[in-house]
């Protein structure tokens, strides 16, 4: 408490001031713990700001935020119309894969040429 | 701890000394403790939304007087009511009725000191809105008449003259009790 020192009071008693402090001071179980949860409620309104206000300045503005969305939204419709509306094909083979097809061809051709050469040889 | 938590902090400390005087004026004024927890709460919401960035020095005479302020637009609203919809009184208790008359006071100390009490609270009750204010901002909340002009928003000769009615009245009460 304060300022009070210096002022002439001699019209309260002290008896009343402490009986009406000392009520003052305390409240009811009950009571005190609803007034706590505002207490609680009013500084989370603080915090709240604190957080938002934590955000570079750039991105706090609405109307950004929002030309922002909208702009993402433009560009994925944008994306969509200029592919054709469908997916690339994906491949169906991967290119490993492909070597070992075209060495199994090789393998064959030589497995067939080895055996007209041996019919040859055997009609010969 | 950046400059929003620290301020949390200080809000929360600074509410949590106030916060039981501030109920007790409610009380004092409305009558009722529901009602004197609901002004409590605005003006607890009002101080953090628009002055929790003002200086902590100008908190305990901006919340008192947001708090007089609601104070004075439930009376507004009581007397509306009672104008219109002739709605009893609001209180709890007819404290008057329930409290001991001194002549009839239990000669032992503690009873006699209940009486006083219960006295004083209802004497305290029944001022006028704006002596009640003054007085109470003066006696529990320890402004001085400065401070205390900035909560009611008024002038300090104001607050004088308002605060002295306050007392005469109350001596004039409480009798053998004003001591």
């Amino acid at each position: 408490m304060t300022g009070r020192q210096n002022e002439p009071d001699a019209l309260v008693p002290p008896g009343v001031e402490d009986s009406l402090r000392t009520e003052a001071s305390s409240v009811p179980p009950e009571v005190g713990e609803r007034l706590a949860a505002m207490r609680r409620q009013a500084v989370a309104t603080v915090d709240g700001r604190a957080a938002k206000a934590r955000l570079p300045g750039f991105f706090r503005r609405r109307e950004l935020v929002a030309a922002l969305c909208g702009a993402a939204v433009v560009v994925v419709a944008v994306l969509l119309v200029t592919s054709g509306g469908s997916l690339r094909e994906l491949p169906l083979v991967t290119e490993p894969e492909v070597a070992v097809v075209q060495d199994m061809e090789l393998l064959e051709d030589l497995e067939f040429l080895a055996w007209l050469e041996e019919e040859s040889q055997g009609a010969g | 701890m950046n400059q929003g938590g620290s301020q949390a902090v200080a809000l929360n400390r600074f509410l949590a000394e106030v916060e039981n005087s501030a109920f007790h004026m409610a009380r004092y004024a409305v009558r009722d403790t529901d009602e004197a927890l609901d002004i409590v709460q605005d003006a607890m919401m009002t101080l953090a939304r628009k002055y929790a960035a003002r200086p902590a020095a100008e908190w305990r005479p901006l919340f008192f007087r947001i708090l007089q302020n609601r104070i004075r637009d439930w009376h507004r609203r009581s007397s509306f009511r009672g104008r219109f919809f002739a709605e009893p009184v609001r209180g709890d208790v007819d404290r008057i009725e329930q409290a001991s008359a001194p002549e009839s006071a239990n000669p032992m100390e503690q009873a006699s000191l209940d009486g006083a009490r219960d006295q004083l609270q209802i004497a305290v009750e029944a001022l006028p809105a704006r002596q009640q204010q003054a007085f109470l901002l003066r006696t529990i909340e320890g402004m001085n008449v400065e401070e205390t002009a900035q909560a009611m928003r008024c002038s300090q000769g104001s607050v004088k003259t308002h605060y002295s009615r306050a007392v005469r009245a109350l001596r004039a009460a409480l009798k053998e009790h004003w001591q």
